[in-house]
């Protein structure tokens, strides 16, 4: 692949089917939203730089997410000590599953996508709350005149419901 | 760990404490299960910041309100589907979008054939299916206009109103998103499963119907046999409900509600049942009779009493304008604004004697509703039978030979939401009033004015028209088997119809 368009369109082309899962395991390990953007820019950057040592016969999502493993335990020797951090070991098992079900992730966003439309309006209301203005569940139940318990037993169902809704769907999928 | 997936959570939400994390460290590596799982479930947690990324480009503030106000079409997700598409464009370096826009067409396996339908419109994953498909695939259906009935090979037939949302699973399970639809189900098909967004309906052998609202609650009504409603949230035992039950299943709640059977909502079949009611009707010699059941052919509402049909004036409906009737089935009327209603032109007129009968059911009393009427631009031609202004009364006004207008106005108000059985009749001496098989007002009334004093030659049902020949007065409310005789029909005919239909 000598032409560097072409070059560039292909990282493109990879890079975007496999980001989401890559932010899916990066967020995974880092609960903070700046954090797993800053990881995620550094993944790419080194994406884009090593591109050569990519063996283009094997799938592409995996060797993304071998980067940002590294990333992710740079990032993790640089906290503060007494950070409430996931140890070594948790952080290896969970790489492993998110690259042994790499072919999986995409299947399950195009779920996702269909689940919600599932959603009510209150948990809609919840989800919106929590993902777009990014409010930890106190801050919600503060909002809603709640309690952050009550918001989070809320929340938990609601990802639940949409849980068991994306597993439906891949069953389904996987018989008919 | 005793709940994992609240640990998995607090951790993603960034307030596990210390203990907690260590707990849930342990838990991860104890098992690949565990950590498929958590991994499955942090997937989830990420890709809810995606669609909220993509949501939150049209402001914060909108997609909170927009949720809020959310009711009828949750005008967020469509905003989000709009402004995803809009990212996906600006993500094109790649030719990722473009190969994803162009989708394989989806063919599952044949699991039903559509048998009947009305003005039946079916979208199969986005594709309109064709007049000439009969045949329905496992995948993802809408129902966008119509009416529609499909049999699986089962006998298990499904009718289906629009607007509707569903997905045919297999011949066994049908996963009901929005909409409402009744259900046969023989022998052969018990264990026939309909799926909602709030509960698991599965047949024991039954006639019955589920309605899934806008707020994603469900109702379930049996009509006959037995259905178990298992609710989907939580671990609430299942409901089981017998002939005449009904329940409702509220989306956020597992405790079902029971509420009274609704025989009038939902429709049953495609067709009018023959029935002594009819049978008595075409023995009368009407020269109009339409049943006011759902039209097989477009919107032509066929007259079973002569040749000039009616045409059913449908086109602003959200939803098919007809519901259990009296007899069969009825055209239903939504008031004023947006409403059906049926025109016949030319039929035949009366020659001084005039009698006319039909089933009505008020939901409210319309200024002016109007059951039936020979007009033209508001002007009346030789009768008009309906509401006496905003009184709730009935009201019948015919042209006499003297071209004088003669009024009758029963003395009660016409009950709400009960079908009420009325008739007038003008036998050249008397104009008499009829309601549910008595008389309750006459005058006197010579002979009707002839066909050609008037240029009115069109017959209104369930509406009428203005000066300028715009629809108004709208019935609010249903209306079955209308009849016209161009005869003076006798008291014994009028008891001898109210009397064939069982109460």
């Amino acid at each position: 692949m000598s032409d560097p368009n072409e070059k560039l369109t292909r990282i493109t082309l990879l890079w975007t089917s496999a980001q989401p899962s890559v932010m899916a395991f990066i967020r995974s390990i880092t609960p903070q939203l700046a954090d797993a953007e800053d990881i995620l820019q550094e993944t790419a950057r080194q994406v884009a730089t090593r591109f050569d040592e990519y063996d283009q016969s094997r799938p592409f999502a995996p060797w993304a997410m071998g980067i940002a493993k590294y990333k992710v335990l740079e990032w993790r020797r640089k906290q503060a000590k007494g950070a409430v951090l996931l140890e070594e070991d948790a952080i290896d098992a969970i790489h492993f599953s998110y690259t042994e079900r790499a072919e999986d992730w995409p299947e399950v966003g195009r779920a996702i996508d269909l689940c919600l439309k599932k959603a009510s309006p209150a948990a809609e209301k919840l989800l919106v709350l929590r993902y777009l203005e990014n409010l930890k569940p106190a801050e919600i139940a503060r909002r809603l005149d709640s309690s952050a318990n009550s918001v989070s037993v809320r929340l938990t169902r609601a990802r639940t419901a949409l849980r068991d809704c994306i597993r439906r769907r891949l069953k389904e999928a996987e018989i008919g | 760990m005793n709940n994992p997936d609240k640990s998995i959570d607090a951790w993603l939400d960034g307030v596990l404490d210390e203990e907690g994390c260590r707990e849930l460290n342990e838990w991860i590596v104890a098992s690949p299960e565990n950590a498929e799982y958590f991994a499955e479930r942090s997937h989830i947690h990420s890709s809810l910041f995606d669609w909220a990324k993509a949501i939150g480009s049209c402001g914060v503030d909108d997609v909170v309100e927009s949720v809020e106000n959310s009711v009828a079409f949750n005008p967020p997700k469509i905003r989000w589907q709009a402004k995803a598409i809009a990212a996906a464009v600006v993500a094109a370096l790649s030719a990722v979008f473009l190969l994803n826009s162009d989708p394989a067409p989806v063919t599952g396996d044949p699991v039903a054939e559509l048998m009947e339908s009305s003005g039946a419109m079916l979208v199969y994953h986005g594709k309109a299916m064709g007049e000439d498909e009969t045949i329905l695939r496992s995948g993802d259906y809408q129902l966008v206009e119509g009416i529609a009935s499909i049999e699986f090979e089962t006998g298990v037939t499904l009718l289906i109103e629009a607007p509707a949302e569903f997905r045919v699973v297999s011949t066994n399970l049908v996963e009901l998103s929005s909409g409402r639809v009744s259900a046969h189900v023989p022998p052969e098909g018990i264990g026939f499963t309909i799926e909602t967004p709030s509960a698991e309906v599965v047949d024991y052998g039954t006639d019955f119907a589920v309605e899934v609202g806008n707020d994603r609650s469900s109702e379930i009504h049996v009509f006959e046999g037995e259905v178990k409603v298992q609710p989907r949230e939580g671990e609430t035992a299942p409901v089981r409900l017998l002939t005449n039950d009904a329940t409702r299943i509220e989306y956020d709640t597992d405790v079902p509600l029971g509420i009274p059977v609704d025989n009038d909502r939902f429709l049953r079949s495609l067709d009018e049942p023959v029935m002594e009611y009819s049978r008595i009707i075409r023995e009368m010699n009407p020269v109009v009779y339409f049943r006011m059941g759902i039209p097989k052919e477009g919107a032509v509402m066929k007259n079973l009493g002569g040749s000039i049909n009616g045409q059913l004036m449908d086109d602003a409906c959200k939803r098919p304008p007809f519901a259990p009737g009296r007899v069969g089935s009825s055209v239903k009327y939504d008031g004023p604004g947006i409403s059906p209603h049926l025109v016949a032109y030319n039929y035949p007129k009366a020659e001084g004697l005039l009698s006319v009968s039909a089933w009505v059911r008020a939901e409210s009393w319309p200024r002016w509703g109007c059951i039936a009427a020979n007009e033209k631009k508001n002007v009346l031609g030789q009768f008009r039978l309906g509401f006496d202004r905003d009184s709730g009364r009935i009201k019948v006004r015919v042209r006499d030979d003297e071209n004088r207008e003669v009024q009758l106005i029963d003395p009660e108000v016409l009950p709400l939401k009960e079908w009420q059985h009325i008739v007038f009749v003008a036998d050249g001496k008397t104009l008499r009033l009829f309601r549910n098989g008595q008389e309750v007002a006459s005058t006197e009334c010579g002979p009707i004015s002839s066909p050609r004093n008037t240029s009115a030659d069109q017959l209104f049902v369930g509406a009428q028209d203005n000066r300028d020949g715009k629809m108004i007065h709208f019935w609010h409310g249903r209306i079955d088997e209308i009849a016209l005789f161009n005869y003076p029909l006798t008291d014994a005919d009028i008891i001898k119809q109210y009397q064939s239909v069982p109460k």
